[in-house]
């Protein structure tokens, strides 16, 4: 409760929930869904960016093969064409041969090599592609020797139609060179680079929007319900409800349930007021009944009480007056009339007098704990230590005569009602030197623990202890241990619970018949 | 293996060369074209070796056919004869009819009637007279012309390799 109004004065409630979901994520590594869809988004635009880069690394590879494939096909072709030129030393058809490469776009030059190392045929076509190409690129390609491809044929001798010689046999008559400009191909490929790769770049940016956009109109209404249900955690406030989010299917359905939540919630919450009202009132009337009761009866007691006084004045008038009256009598009714006197009536006006005095006691005893219920309680900061140690000096009398030695250690403040506490205390530590087992020295102990958010007291004797069958029963109205040769009316130990619950703490016992008892009470720490 | 059998080939050009540079090339390269003829040329039966005739006066220097018949034999079987009497022509695979010998050229090709035997010759006005092909020079660059007609005629079939590089008359 102190906890809660602190919270709610010190921090605005949004920096409380943001806390909250700090706490969250950290303790369960979990993350918040924007970070989640940005994650999503980053790793399929990676995935389609790699997609895309192993895609062109194929295309470019399969073109560049494919070129020198074709290159390949042209070099042989020619080469075989070139044939009949080099045997004739034919300068005019090799140089025809090469010039039909004019046709083909990327053969930038061509040669044809005599066997003796002089030149048959050159060919060479005019740039195209290397002029389009900035001049950094260009030094590049060339520095990377990925501009051109060279290829070398050898021209071979003639196989004679008759004969079917092999291959492996015919004698090298020139070489055949190929040299393609792969430029184009590049500037093809920084082509599509350069669309590309804005244009993913705009994709990426476009779906980054989007996504704020989504994980905004999906994360707020998660915050307005997590916000909404933190305020009526600590508010208790069940009458509030979410507006709809029509947009959004799903969110609307949470909120629906939520706002349906609350709903039962707060008819649960009203039945439950309710119910309290209602027992509080029964209660209240109990009380009033008791304190009724045990006020009401003394009265007609007291009258017993008195009228059994004069009964026995009566008596004795009786008796004196009988004392001149009765010497004329004969012996056995003289006798007869004096015990009748001496013996029967004081036995019964005894038995009256101890009957009404039990009585009165009992009553007495309901009327202090429906008194207590009815009591105001004057709460504030106590020295236990203090309280106990007057408590001990008030009893110093009965611990001497039992021979009791009391140890108290050191005690902390707590939020009690003083006199209610000081009660408790002397009703323990009267118990403890009352059931003191005389065969031994007593020893009585009293400390305390912290325990978290509250301290547990501890009263320690080495009495006669209680047995388990009466341990239960041992703070009920009336019952008494199986100890009866005591004095008590069995009042005390409800009375100390009583006093204990309304202190907002709690006894316990654990005892042992012959060896001791140990009674403790929780009571809540002082605030500051 | 490439490279070397450049390096052989083209050192034995250079010899060639070098052999043809100090005299007359002319009849150096007459010679080489007749071997190399032969590799575009189908005989109906193939012969083996390719029988290469000069009739008449030998214009060829003996040292340049055998340095040519040595560089050509991993490709060309051929044996040279140099047949004085015209009866001895059936024999040849190919005939070559030198420029000195101009005269009895018709009196040869009317003889020999549609032979499968390639005739080679450098006489004026060759074709007409029923060479097949004719070796002339032209700007200092030797070529060649081939009759089609007659090398149809003879059953004889020549590459279109070598077609493609001669002057073809038909």
């Amino acid at each position: 409760m102190i906890d809660r109004t602190r919270l709610q004065t010190d921090f605005s409630l949004k920096p409380a929930i943001s806390k909250m979901c700090r706490l969250a994520s950290s303790s369960s590594g979990s993350s918040s869904i924007a970070n989640r869809l940005h994650a999503i988004l980053r790793v399929s635009t990676g995935v389609i960016f790699i997609s895309f880069v192993l895609f062109t690394g194929y295309m470019v590879l399969s073109k560049y093969q494919d070129t020198v494939q074709r290159m390949r096909s042209l070099a042989s072709i020619l080469a075989i064409n070139s044939e009949a030129s080099l045997i004739f030393t034919d300068k005019t058809s090799a140089e025809e041969n090469l010039r039909s490469l004019s046709a083909i776009a990327e053969v930038s030059g061509a040669g044809i090599i005599q066997a003796d190392g002089n030149t048959l045929a050159e060919y060479a076509a005019t740039p195209h592609f290397a002029q389009k190409l900035p001049l950094a690129m260009r030094n590049l390609l060339d520095r990377l020797s990925i501009g051109k491809l060279h290829l070398e044929q050898p021209v071979l001798a003639p196989s004679r139609p008759q004969r079917s010689t092999r291959e492996s046999k015919r004698q090298v008559i020139g070489l055949l060179w190929i040299e393609a400009d792969l430029t184009g191909d590049w500037l093809e490929l920084a082509t599509v680079l350069g669309i590309f790769i804005p244009v993913m770049f705009g994709i990426y940016s476009l779906s980054r929007m989007l996504n704020n956009r989504l994980a905004y109109s999906v994360v707020k209404p998660l915050e307005e319900l997590a916000e909404t249900a933190l305020e009526i955690g600590q508010k208790r406030n069940y009458d509030r409800r979410m507006l709809p989010h029509p947009n959004i299917t799903e969110l609307n359905a949470v909120v629906n349930g939520f706002n349906q939540m609350l709903e039962q919630i707060e008819s649960r919450d009203k039945e439950l007021q309710n119910r309290r009202d209602q027992l509080q009132q029964y209660n209240e009337e109990l009380k009033d009944f008791s304190y009724i009761i045990s006020h009401d009866l003394r009265a007609p007691i007291i009258n017993v009480q008195g009228f059994v006084n004069e009964l026995g004045l009566s008596l004795e008038d009786l008796r004196k007056l009988l004392d001149t009256e009765m010497a004329p009598m004969p012996g056995h009714k003289k006798a007869a009339l004096l015990n009748i006197l001496n013996e029967d009536i004081p036995t019964s006006t005894r038995f009256i007098t101890g009957g009404v005095a039990k009585m009165n006691q009992l009553l007495a005893g309901i009327l202090k704990i429906s008194r207590l219920g009815r009591q105001e309680l004057n709460i504030g900061i106590v020295d236990t230590q203090r309280l106990v140690n007057d408590n001990i000096e008030a009893i110093k009398y009965q611990s001497t005569q039992a021979g009791a030695k009391i140890q108290v250690e050191p005690l902390p403040q707590v939020e009690a009602d003083p006199d209610l506490l000081s009660q408790i205390f002397a009703n323990l530590l009267s118990n403890a030197i009352k059931y003191l087992d005389p065969k031994r020295p007593g020893r009585i102990q009293i400390w305390a623990d912290d325990q978290g958010d509250h301290f547990r007291f501890f009263v320690k004797d080495n009495g006669l202890g209680i047995p388990e069958k009466d341990q239960k029963r041992i703070f009920e109205m009336f019952r008494r241990g199986s100890n009866h040769k005591l004095e008590g009316e069995g009042i005390g130990l409800n009375y100390i619970k009583s006093a204990i619950k309304r202190l907002n703490g709690a006894i316990a016992l654990e005892s042992i018949a012959g060896q001791g008892s140990v009674f403790s009470f929780t009571l809540p720490k002082a605030s500051s | 293996m490439i490279r070397i059998s450049i390096a052989v080939w083209a050192l034995l050009v250079t010899l060639l060369a070098g052999a043809v540079a100090d005299e007359a090339t002319e009849y150096d390269l007459k010679a080489a074209y007749l071997l190399n003829f032969a590799a575009y040329v189908e005989w109906p039966s193939p012969p083996k070796p390719v029988t290469v005739c000069v009739y008449g006066n030998n214009p060829f220097k003996a040292a340049t056919i055998a340095a040519l018949l040595n560089a050509k034999s991993g490709q060309i079987d051929a044996v040279f004869k140099y047949p004085r009497q015209l009866e001895y022509l059936t024999v040849c695979n190919i005939l070559f009819w030198p420029q000195s010998e101009q005269g009895n050229f018709g009196k040869a090709t009317a003889l020999l009637n549609n032979a499968p035997i390639l005739i080679v010759t450098d006489v004026q006005d060759g074709l007409p007279q029923g060479a097949m092909i004719n070796l002339i020079t032209e700007s200092k660059h030797l070529r060649f012309e081939i009759n089609i007609g007659t090398v149809l005629a003879s059953k004889l079939k020549i590459s279109s390799k070598l077609l493609k590089l001669a002057k073809i008359v038909s």
